[in-house]
């Protein structure tokens, strides 16, 4: 494979700038239904500062993947975005995401916030090659210098180790599932987005795919200072790729710290609960244990912390009380009545139980 | 002890002509009673076809599966019988496994009355219905406990989409075990159920494994989980088709010899920010895997591999081969150097 | 011995099930509006032709000095060549073609539920064998067979002609369930039943059918539709022998009398093609609800 090729043209954003590139404000989905409303995101109070890679981790019904699509505002019709405010800075400019119309949208999904979704086969028009499908898109931004076009998307095919000569002129279906998924990344990349928002990107992967591209993402982060967010169910990808983590229960980031303080110094019991679910492969023999019970059911949330019938430190006031995210260490928050019994839990019976063979 | 499962050289073609793909190539394969056998491999490597074709899902295209010694190819219908009950499979895909039309107790008395008359229960000859269907009633609900969906009563009446992932997994395992199956093949039984819920799914299997003496196959792309399941059991890689190293689970993790499980243990992305950081990654040769219509000679790992021999490697298909460590490996390259990765 | 039997005992009373059942039938019926006006139109043309004649007597007197008049409150349709009245012929010539219709959409949807799930679900040589029937009855041009058929044997029965309909209308909903029954053999639940030694019949019946029910409903209606025009058909051709007055026989009769000469005769041939075409367009409407009705997951979460 050819050395990758250096993204010359992509514009570092400045780092030391004061603002956040995108913050979310007390941000609520929900959802429409026959049965009443479904509660996807409530209230969630966010900033992606430039250059960092935040991972947003949950499990289903998390309202991870309804946040990721609000941002870039691909939500289904049954879905409302309120109360809320997703604020967007460039170039000392703001732009209120949920206001945008139609035009500047479209503007606003490639040019700043770009989104690479789960399924890539689906992303793809199948009877476009890819080639024409890149253009298409790079016309429809009044991009319409095709050598240009051609020339950027060349590289950034290199970039992400592909041969561009194979993929340039294929359709979707012709690639493997790791090629099309970094097809997908160099697409997205070609208007060069301030930022990248991933959804599941390594899931439905093989193992060795999952490799090439976290590798690549890695690449995205370290050197070229992507401005990244991660959506995913899986703690791994948060370890390998993320700086900060922040955990999604029932619509809510529920703790929000440094990556190696979420994995080291959790202190919400959910936290604490999935790193002990996780086996590692290269770790010791560890004990797992899940988390008794079944996400809650988002049409009719318990009262109280949403997390507390699954909780093992649960007390009278978390069944009335809902926790707010608190300080709990530099940058560290999280929202919970025991932050201090899942610390005094981790220093008794460690992080993970090691199993004695 | 005789083997319960025993494939001796199982080979599954699909399709014919120009089209015609290998998916197992020549796999052999013996699970003792009470043993955890887990198969990993990724997409295409033919796991799954492995595992229907033991549970008789799917017939091999050359080769023998024998159950208790006998091939199942050539049982009379008695024993052909007996065998299918006693093979069951969980399937990976919650939301496809179970009938959407079904409540779960129709699921589970379907062949709790279909096998009734078979089953040595002294109540039920001669009782009539009544007796018959209370004792079916009595049974689904001993086993939906036996699979941790409790209260019973909350479970019986509802239809798969009222469930979750993790619940209709159990409603899955419950509706195997009311044929006493003596083994069963876990395709992949877990991966698409949340994380949280994962480990208390697989205690449940290993929980059953003691209390019935059930012996798993346990199919999984994910080598965490077959360590975490397999610790005292078994581990066998499979790569297009075949199957390149096998060996007791601590052995295979920690001192693995085929340069493929060796890149699938470096690739395999750590949930431990500090492990992820540390682990060593076995650089490939090619990112892409052969298509199996056009598969590489000699060793099908060869185009990919760091250590090709060439001359060697992409002539002579490599055999497995017993290691002194445990378990055989099926590349005399690298067989005896000690794994750098972990 | 069926799963469904067993089922039944759990509830304490058939009836408030029934009610429930019901309830949930005519809620899923209401979602779709244009589905539900349908239904209550077929339910009413149902309720007109087989309790109407019960009050409305076929009129059969002729008047002489009432030949083709125009509606009036006594005839809310006019009247015929006879000076008869239409109305009263419309309400009683309905009840023959939904028999039929429905008689031969029954045969003909049990053959192709029965022989195309177990053509796609077994295989073989039974799947061979039955799509080489199903291709010999579709190539056969019906009405030329109907014809030959109608010289042989004296159509004279209702109940034969709807049998012999239902017995060659099967083939192309045949093939349809059979690419159904073969995409849902691929499916995890019904390996599981496999594994688990249900039985074809179990696995058919129980498993595979209910999945296709939202079809199968769907297709019996259409197969209604087309029976009543291939009733109509027969009819007007000439090649059933008239008995009984019905809507297909009426349509024949004016069109024989030259009905759609006079201006004031067009009550009596209009009035049979509206009753028909109102009775297929109702049906056609309701399949829409029927889809939901019959989709096992809409059903269940209610």
């Amino acid at each position: 494979m050819s050395q990758a090729t250096d993204l010359s043209w992509h514009q570092n954003i400045d780092e030391n700038g004061s603002q956040p590139p995108l913050s979310l404000q007390d941000v609520h989905v929900s959802y429409r239904t026959r049965k009443g409303s479904v509660q996807a995101v409530r209230g969630v109070t966010l900033d992606l500062k430039a250059g960092e890679s935040l991972a947003l981790i949950g499990e289903s019904g998390s309202g991870k993947t309804t946040l990721g699509l609000g941002i870039v505002r691909l939500l289904v019709e049954t879905a409302e975005v309120s109360p809320g405010k997703i604020i967007y800075r460039r170039d000392g400019r703001e732009l209120d995401v949920l206001s945008l119309a139609d035009g500047p949208l479209r503007e606003f999904r490639w040019r700043d916030c770009a989104m690479v979704f789960q399924s890539a086969l689906n992303a793809f028009n199948p009877v476009l090659k890819v080639w024409d499908q890149v253009w298409d898109t790079a016309k429809a931004h009044r991009w319409n210098n095709r050598e240009e076009v051609r020339e950027r998307f060349l590289d950034l095919l290199r970039f992400v180790q592909l041969d561009p000569a194979r993929v340039i002129d294929s359709y979707a279906h012709e690639l493997s599932g790791g090629m099309r998924q970094r097809t997908l990344i160099a697409i997205s990349l070609l208007l060069d987005p301030q930022i990248l928002i991933l959804d599941e990107p390594t899931t439905a992967l093989d193992i060795l795919t999952q490799r090439t591209i976290i590798d690549l993402l890695r690449r995205l982060k370290e050197d070229l200072h992507f401005t990244m967010l991660f959506i995913s169910h899986d703690l791994a990808i948060a370890a390998e790729l993320a700086d900060r983590v922040a955990t999604m229960y029932a619509g809510q980031v529920v703790e929000l710290g440094p990556v190696e303080d979420i994995f080291y110094r959790p202190r919400h019991p959910y936290s604490l609960g999935l790193i002990r679910a996780v086996p590692t492969v290269t770790g010791g023999f560890e004990e797992l244990s899940s988390i008794p019970g079944s996400p809650p059911d988002l049409i009719n949330l318990p009262a109280g912390c949403k997390f507390h019938p699954r909780c093992p430190y649960a007390s009278e006031r978390c069944s009335n009380e809902e926790p707010q995210l608190e300080r709990v260490g530099d940058n560290h928050f999280a929202a919970c009545w025991h932050t201090d019994a899942v610390e005094e839990d981790i220093e008794r019976n460690g992080l993970r139980v090691r199993r004695s063979t | 002890m005789a083997p319960i499962i025993e494939l001796r050289n199982v080979t599954k073609y699909f399709g014919s002509g120009r089209d015609q793909v290998t998916a197992v190539d020549s796999i052999s394969l013996d699970i003792e009673p009470g043993e955890i056998v887990c198969l990993v491999g990724e997409s295409g490597c033919g796991k799954s076809t492995t595992g229907r074709m033991v549970v008789g899902l799917l017939p091999p295209s050359e080769g023998q599966i024998l159950y208790q010694g006998q091939d199942i190819s050539a049982m009379d219908k008695a024993d052909y019988q007996q065998y299918r009950r006693a093979v069951q499979i969980i399937h990976q895909d919650p939301y496809a496994s179970l009938n959407p039309t079904q409540t779960v107790r129709q699921m589970i008395a379907a062949p709790l009355l279909r096998h009734q008359a078979q089953r040595s229960s002294g109540s039920a000859n001669g009782s009539g219905r009544r007796e018959r269907r209370r004792d079916v009633e009595r049974r689904a609900a001993e086993l939906l406990e036996i699979v941790d969906l409790t209260p019973v009563a909350e479970f019986l009446d509802k239809y798969p989409h009222q469930l979750s992932g993790g619940q209709r997994q159990r409603v899955s395992v419950a509706r195997a075990l009311t044929v006493e199956p003596k083994f069963i093949v876990a395709d992949e039984a877990v991966s698409m159920v949340d994380v949280s819920i994962r480990v208390s799914l697989l205690n449940m299997l290993s929980r059953l494994k003691d209390e019935f003496d059930v012996t798993f196959l346990f199919i999984t792309h994910d080598l965490a989980l077959a360590k975490y399941f397999a610790w005292e059991g078994r581990i066998t890689v499979m790569y297009l088709g075949r199957i390149v190293e096998e060996g007791p689970t601590p052995r295979l993790i920690t001192d693995s010899r085929h340069p493929y499980t060796q890149a699938l243990l470096g690739a395999v992305p750590e949930a431990d920010p500090e492990l992820a950081k540390k682990k060593v990654h076995l650089e490939l040769r090619s990112a892409e895997i052969p298509s199996l219509l056009n598969l590489p000679t000699g060793c099908t790992f060869h185009p990919r591999c760091p250590y090709i021999v060439e001359g060697e490697c992409d002539t002579a298909v490599p055999l497995l081969e017993h290691i002194s460590d445990g378990g055989s490996v099926a590349c005399p390259v690298r067989k005896s150097e000690p794994s750098l990765i972990v | 011995m069926t799963a469904q039997g067993w089922e039944g005992e759990q509830t304490d009373s058939l009836l408030t099930s029934a009610w429930k059942g019901f309830r949930t039938f005519v809620r899923l019926l209401s979602y779709n509006r244009v589905g539900f006006i349908g239904f209550l139109v077929v339910i009413f043309m149902i309720l007109l032709s087989y309790a109407g004649p019960l009050i409305i007597e076929l009129d059969t007197k002729t008047k002489i000095d009432k030949i083709y008049i125009t509606p009036t409150i006594e005839h809310p349709l006019g009247t015929d060549h006879q000076g008869r009245d239409i109305w009263s012929q419309i309400v009683n010539g309905g009840k023959d073609v939904i028999y039929v219709a429905f008689l031969a959409a029954m045969i003909s949807t049990v053959i192709a539920v029965v022989f195309g799930t177990l053509s796609g679900f077994i295989g073989g040589w039974v799947d061979s064998a039955i799509m080489s029937v199903t291709d010999i009855i579709l190539t056969i041009p019906q009405f030329p067979l109907l014809a030959v058929l109608a010289a042989f044997i004296s159509l004279n029965s209702l109940t034969l002609l709807g049998i012999l309909m239902g017995l060659l209308n099967w083939p192309t909903l045949l093939r349809a369930l059979r690419a159904q029954a073969l995409s849902l053999k691929q499916r995890d639940f019904i390996e599981a039943a496999r594994a688990l030694d249900l039985g074809v019949w179990h696995i058919v019946l129980r498993e595979m059918v209910p999945n296709m029910m939202p079809y199968i409903v769907v297709s019996f209606a259409l197969g209604m539709t087309f029976a009543v025009y291939q009733q109509a058909g027969l009819v007007f051709l000439g090649l059933v022998p008239i008995s009984a007055g019905n809507w297909s026989v009426m349509i024949q009769l004016a069109w024989v009398r030259g009905a759609i000469f006079y201006k004031d005769s067009v009550w009596y041939i209009m009035a049979p093609i509206v009753a028909i075409a109102i009775l297929q367009l109702a049906i056609i409407s309701m399949t829409r609800s029927l889809e939901l009705v019959f989709n096992p997951r809409l059903r269940a979460s209610e």
